[in-house]
This record gives C-alpha cells, sequence and structure tokens, in this order.
C-alpha cells in the first residue's frame, strides 16, 4: 500500500484487519468485491482475512442468494477502538503497528 | 554514582512512583498487544516489566539498606543486598532499553548505517553499565526525534521530551560522587518528572475516543 509520500508501505495483519473493518463499516453490509476495493486486497488474500476475521467474531456473514455479505460484530467496532487507541500510543513511543 | 543517604527515602520513593507507572504502560501495552497482536505492543510491554522489576529491586533493595543501617547507625554492611538491587536494576535497564532500540531500528531500511552509529557509540564509551544504557537512551532519543520529524504529535513530543529526560538523568547519575551529591538529586527528581509525564500521555490516551 502506498502512503502519504507514495513509498510502498509494510501493512501489518491488524492494520489489514482494521481496513477492511473500516470498508464494512462505512457501507453497513458490505460485498466482498466493494471490500476487495476499498481495503486495497488481492482476492485471495481478502478470502483468507474474511475468513480469519469471521473465525475471530469481529465480522458477520450473511448468504444472500448465491452472494455473500459481510457487516460488523460488536466486537469488531471494539477492535477498531482499540486499534485506533493502541495506534496512537505505539506512534507516541515512534513504533508503527 | 553516589547515593546521598538523606536522599535515599526518597529515592525509594521515586523507584516505587516509577515501578508503579512503568507496570501501567506495560498492562497497557499487553491489552492492546491482546486486541490488536502486534509485535511493537509486545516489545513495550517486554521493556517496562522489565524497567518495572529494575526499578521495584532498587527501591526495595534501597529501602531495606536505609531501614537497617537507621536501626544501628554502627552496623557494618557488606553492600551485599544493595549491590544485588543495583545489579537487578542495570541489567533490567540493559535490556528494556535494548528491547526498545531493537523495536525501532528493526524497520529501519537501512539497519547497517544504525548498526554501525550504534557500534561507535558503544566502542567509543567505557564498558560500564551506566554507560551502556546512556548509549542506549541516545539511540532510543534519536530514533525518537527521527519519528517525531515525520509524525509531529503531542504524544510523540511528551515520550520523545520524557525519554531525554531520562538521558539526561542517567548523565547525572554517572556524573554524582561525594562532592556533587546534587547531580544525583537533581538526575532522581529529573527521572521522576520524566515518568510522571508517561503516565500523564497515558491517562490522556486511556480517556474516552
Amino acid at each position: 500500500m502506498r502512503s502519504e509520500d507514495g513509498s510502498l508501505r509494510y501493512r501489518s495483519k491488524g492494520r489489514i484487519f482494521s481496513d477492511i473493518l473500516t470498508a464494512v463499516r462505512l457501507e453497513g453490509a458490505a460485498r466482498p468485491t466493494h471490500i476487495l476495493y476499498k481495503a486495497n486486497l488481492s482476492h485471495d488474500r481478502l478470502t483468507k482475512y474474511l475468513g480469519m476475521l469471521e473465525d475471530s467474531g469481529l465480522l458477520n456473514r450473511k448468504m444472500d442468494g448465491e452472494r455473500a455479505e459481510y457487516s460488523i460484530t460488536p466486537k469488531g467496532e471494539q477492535f477498531l477502538v482499540e486499534f485506533r487507541r493502541m495506534e496512537t500510543f505505539a506512534d507516541a513511543f515512534g513504533l508503527e503497528i | 554514582m553516589f547515593t546521598p543517604r538523606w536522599f535515599m527515602p526518597y529515592d525509594v520513593l521515586i523507584m516505587l512512583v516509577m515501578t508503579a507507572v512503568s507496570m501501567g504502560i506495560a498492562i497497557y501495552a499487553l491489552r492492546g498487544f491482546r486486541w490488536v497482536k502486534e509485535r511493537s505492543l509486545y516489545y513495550l510491554y517486554m521493556a517496562f516489566v522489565l524497567l518495572a522489576i529494575g526499578f521495584f529491586a532498587n527501591g526495595l533493595t534501597l529501602g531495606y539498606d536505609f531501614l537497617q543501617r537507621t536501626g544501628d547507625p554502627n552496623s557494618f554492611q557488606p553492600m551485599m543486598f544493595i549491590d544485588l538491587g543495583f545489579a537487578i536494576y542495570f541489567f533490567c535497564s540493559i535490556v528494556a532499553y535494548g528491547i526498545l532500540a531493537y523495536a525501532y531500528f528493526r524497520n529501519v531500511r537501512d539497519a547497517s548505517i544504525a548498526a554501525a552509529i550504534f557500534g561507535m557509540l558503544l566502542t567509543s564509551t567505557m564498558p560500564v553499565l551506566e554507560c551502556i544504557i546512556i548509549v542506549l537512551l541516545f539511540a532510543l532519543v534519536f530514533a525518537q526525534m527521527i519519528h517525531l520529524s515525520i509524525h509531529r504529535s503531542r504524544y510523540s513530543m511528551i515520550v520523545c521530551s520524557s525519554f531525554v529526560l531520562i538521558l539526561i538523568s542517567h548523565v547525572l547519575v554517572l556524573m554524582s560522587d561525594m562532592e556533587q551529591q546534587n547531580y544525583y538529586v537533581i538526575g532522581k527528581l529529573l527521572q521522576l518528572g520524566a515518568f510522571v509525564m508517561l503516565l500523564a500521555m497515558m491517562l490522556k490516551l486511556r480517556g474516552p475516543e
């Protein structure tokens, strides 16, 4: 992913979780193609991360015919709050998460 | 390094306050690690737990030594117990600041430059424990200042300032001797000030979103 200065930047697992959850949260109920676009992930990686988020109870999957729709759980909302806090905390020490 | 006897009870108190603040930061970092599973937070947790252990051991042995001598001023203490406290304190501090330095420099693209600067500093100083801590702190302040020049935030300013104070305090403690007892006292007060700043930053962060 490109940072503000245009250079390539490593995204940690936590940040990818946060990007996916933020994309889903903004939509209310999001389809994988929308998440893929917003979170800037390949299809394979997105499938892997959606599975992980669902298993951790951060996302809910609902089937609409053959298409899946994802929504954020209260635990997912809590994750986003904690992630933002920890981002500021680590940043204060000059560390990136 | 010289600890004035009259300052020992205050020194114990300062050590206990710094133990509590360090444990608070460590617990906060561990809580964050449990949520977001990021190694940076685990390094912060490890570093501050070690600092807390070191401060506690030093405070405990200083306090015990002070009470022992107050009860019987003529008693001769072989300094074994107080030396053990200092040894634990130095060991924990070196490992803790080393972990923090590693956390800062592991992501540096040209780590060889950082390692070269660090190596030069290590070899150019006396291999005394306090000197090693000062070199590690210097590296931490250097890394934080670079970070601060890119991401300027209030919290980064507080953390960077507190590490500068800790660095100055260790230099003053190193310079203290029988004639310069004030250096030790000022150094310890600066260290307390640094940890109070870290506490204030953490309390502000823990507040509502």
